[in-house]
């Protein structure tokens, strides 16, 4: 939300500096960033023995250096190649303007996101599903029916049909239009099997384009816009085009609220572990107003390893989620992205350092499970999502430093198999179709992983929550 | 300068992502009649592998690759002035047309291995990301390509990759090209799917991959494709 309108926002799309794609990536972002870095002497600060950060100073730190940033660049429109800018005093305004709790959800499934700060045993909305696995169309239905029968999960994070009556889903193409609300169908037959009626989904998960979302969303039969989690997701860095504010000037026509995203890239763009966790705090600001979004969440991944679940990814969320927290009342959350299949011990590992990570440090709410890093089809399963929701909503108070001790015990059982992870079990493979419960073998690593957590210190405690 | 000066000069000039001193060193090669092929691999390939190690313990990031990249882009490009058309064959690994598919605005691992393959001596057409099937095959057609490399982040999108496999198999066209793709979603038996003839987890992988194409030269369409995962 923002007293800059979205008009304003297409106005500077035409008017703003011009400046090419590459300039940006390379001269305007990575140079400003670099500058912000020295200027608030942020440079180095990162050392692996620490993969979470527990100083509220030093967030504080990156807090300012990262607004400082997102006045200076701004984010680029790449349909015109020009920068939307923004005055120190718009972007302000922007934040004070950002709702600080939202309610969602219908009925028994209502529930209420809210502004929190690190550790501070507040209620973290849990956001997940099969986060957009490509998954067949016969098992659309029980993969997402799977996630969303556990309670412990507030809002559905669907798959992405592969196919629309047996034809390819070509993204950019009528099919996705005719998919929109396909999808959307499919979406509201898994909650009813679940008996989840209320509970909200990103119906329009399915599209890389504005069509998905525009036959999805906000027309007759299709998903509600003010129950359904409407994303624009932008680029990295800081880079936004007309496809995306076309599903930003979509959703406004349904005067529904607005979910934006941005991924940081730690080696790309933005260089440096700490340059990473600098664009993620301006995105989150620039989203605010850019995108006219009410929740954004700006996670970290490695740009080589494509995970959120590394050592290094780790801090940067924790520091960046620590500053947006500790200096605004921004509905502000991450994902749980973790690189290894379902049925495997690494994925659960993977899982409860991200979870860990985005519960202690001052997130709203947190997406996921992207298992597999979504590289295989069919490969997510509820159990995984079940087990993310209970790490994140049962650990909200747990201090950081702890966090951090627990997690620094977690990663060497993983890191050394970040890079050729194992592919793990597809859904069919470890998930019964008729009773939808996962497999003997699924649910003896669950117990085996959860009890060596429980040993650790991780609570499995959800009843408050 | 004595060669191995000018040698050092020209990985320096590219460790340092430095446009204008590659210039310079290369103008120096050329004038001390260093051997243009010994002054690419002993002297600006040298600075390059210099920094693709370093950006695999991130001591230098993307932007460094690509400035680097970029240095010795135009260093060969003055050296091979120089060349006879027989020695630059020497030197170059083949032509890459290579872009994000159609729908996917996605571009960093296409950045990535667009600039691996240029410092390994491909000739790189990026055409960047959103690219439509007939864009790949147009400028594959007109630069007479050896590779089509298409990257691909969101998965209702990965279906261009076959669409373009499928559109030169149907013209009967598949055996002019090497398609090798990759991406978020792609995994090996998607390429097998597809019939492509090549697929890599990440970026290095890409470039072996590549390699092999021209190295080997098989047969395209491949019976099966080499995949690395």
């Amino acid at each position: 939300m923002s007293k800059v309108t979205f008009l304003d926002i297409l106005d500077r799309t035409n008017k703003g500096p011009v400046c090419e794609t590459k300039d940006w990536d390379l001269k305007v972002i990575f140079k400003t960033v670099s500058e912000k870095l020295r200027e608030y002497g942020l440079e180095g600060v990162y050392t692996p023995e620490n993969p979470l950060n527990s100083d509220s100073n030093l967030a504080n730190k990156f807090w300012k250096a990262g607004f400082d940033l997102a006045v200076d660049t701004g984010m680029l429109c790449q349909t015109t190649n020009r920068i939307i800018k923004f005055t120190e005093r718009e972007l302000r305004e922007g934040i004070e303007e950002a709702p600080s709790k939202m309610q969602l959800g219908i009925g028994k499934d209502e529930f209420t996101v809210v502004t929190r700060t690190p550790s501070d045993g507040k209620r973290i909305s849990t956001w997940l599903g099969p986060f957009g696995i490509l998954v067949d169309e016969d098992l659309y239905i029980p993969i997402c029916q799977s996630a969303a029968a556990y309670t412990i999960i507030d809002a559905l994070i669907p798959a992405n049909l592969s196919s629309i009556y047996g034809r390819d889903l070509r993204g950019g193409t009528p099919y996705e239009t005719l998919a929109g609300k396909y999808e959307v169908t499919l979406q509201k037959e898994a909650l009813r099997r679940a008996r989840r009626y209320g509970m909200p989904a990103q119906g329009g998960c399915t599209s890389p384009t504005e069509y998905g979302n525009f036959g999805g969303v906000g027309i007759p039969g299709a998903a509600d816009p003010k129950n359904n989690l409407n994303v624009a997701l932008c680029p990295s860095e800081l880079k936004v085009d007309y496809r995306i504010l076309h599903k930003v000037a979509h959703f406004l026509n349904c005067e529904t609220f607005i979910y934006a995203g941005h991924f940081s890239m730690i080696g790309g763009f933005a260089g440096s572990i700490e340059g990473a966790a600098l664009t993620s705090i301006a995105a989150a600001i620039l989203l605010t107003s850019v995108c006219q979004a009410s929740f954004q969440y700006v996670p970290t991944l490695n740009a080589l390893l494509q995970c959120n679940s590394s050592r290094e990814t780790a801090w940067t969320t924790s520091i960046s989620a620590q500053a947006l927290s500790q200096n605004t009342h921004l509905l502000v959350g991450g994902v749980v992205n973790p690189v290894a299949g379902p049925c495997t011990e690494m994925m659960l590992y993977e899982i409860a350092v991200s979870a860990l990570f985005n519960s202690v440090s001052g997130f709203s709410f947190s997406e996921g499970v992207r298992s597999a890093g979504g590289k295989y089809p069919n490969y997510s399963t509820g159990l995984e999502s079940k087990f993310a929701g209970e790490i994140l909503k049962s650990n909200t108070g747990m201090s950081r430093d702890k966090a951090r001790e627990i997690i620094k015990t977690i990663l060497p059982k993983y890191e050394q198999k970040l890079e050729r992870p194992p592919k793990g079990k597809s859904f069919i493979e470890c998930f019964d179709l008729k009773s939808l419960t996962p497999s003997r073998e699924w649910l003896d690593i669950y117990d085996k992983v959860r009890n060596d957590l429980e040993n650790l210190g991780v609570s499995f405690n959800t009843e408050s929550n | 300068m004595s060669e191995t000066k000018i040698l050092d000069a020209l990985a320096k000039a590219v460790i340092d992502g430095n446009e204008e001193a590659a210039r310079k060193a290369a103008a120096e090669a050329i004038n001390e009649n260093v051997d243009p092929i010994k002054a690419i691999k002993e002297g600006l390939a040298k600075g390059m592998s210099v920094i693709g190690e370093k950006f695999h313990k991130f001591e230098v990031f993307l932007p460094h690759v690509m400035l680097s990249a970029d240095a010795m882009k135009e260093a060969v490009s003055l050296l091979k002035k120089n060349m006879s058309v027989e020695r630059k064959t020497e030197i170059t690994h083949g032509k890459v047309v290579i872009g994000t598919v159609f729908g996917d605005i996605h571009d960093i691992g296409k950045n990535l291995l667009a600039t691996l393959l240029s410092v390994e001596g491909f000739e790189i057409y990026d055409l960047g990301s959103d690219v439509p099937v007939k864009m790949f095959l147009n400028k594959a057609k007109d630069v007479e390509a050896d590779i089509i490399a298409m990257s691909c982040l969101m998965s209702p999108s990965m279906f261009y990759q076959k669409d373009l496999i499928e559109y030169l198999r149907d013209k009967g066209t598949r055996n002019k090209y090497y398609i090798i793709i990759g991406g978020g979603p792609i995994h090996a038996e998607w390429a097998k799917k597809i019939c492509a003839d090549g697929y890599g987890r990440y970026a290095d992988d890409g470039v072996d991959i590549c390699k092999r194409f021209m190295d080997e030269k098989p047969a395209t369409p491949l019976k099966e494709p080499i995949i690395k995962s």
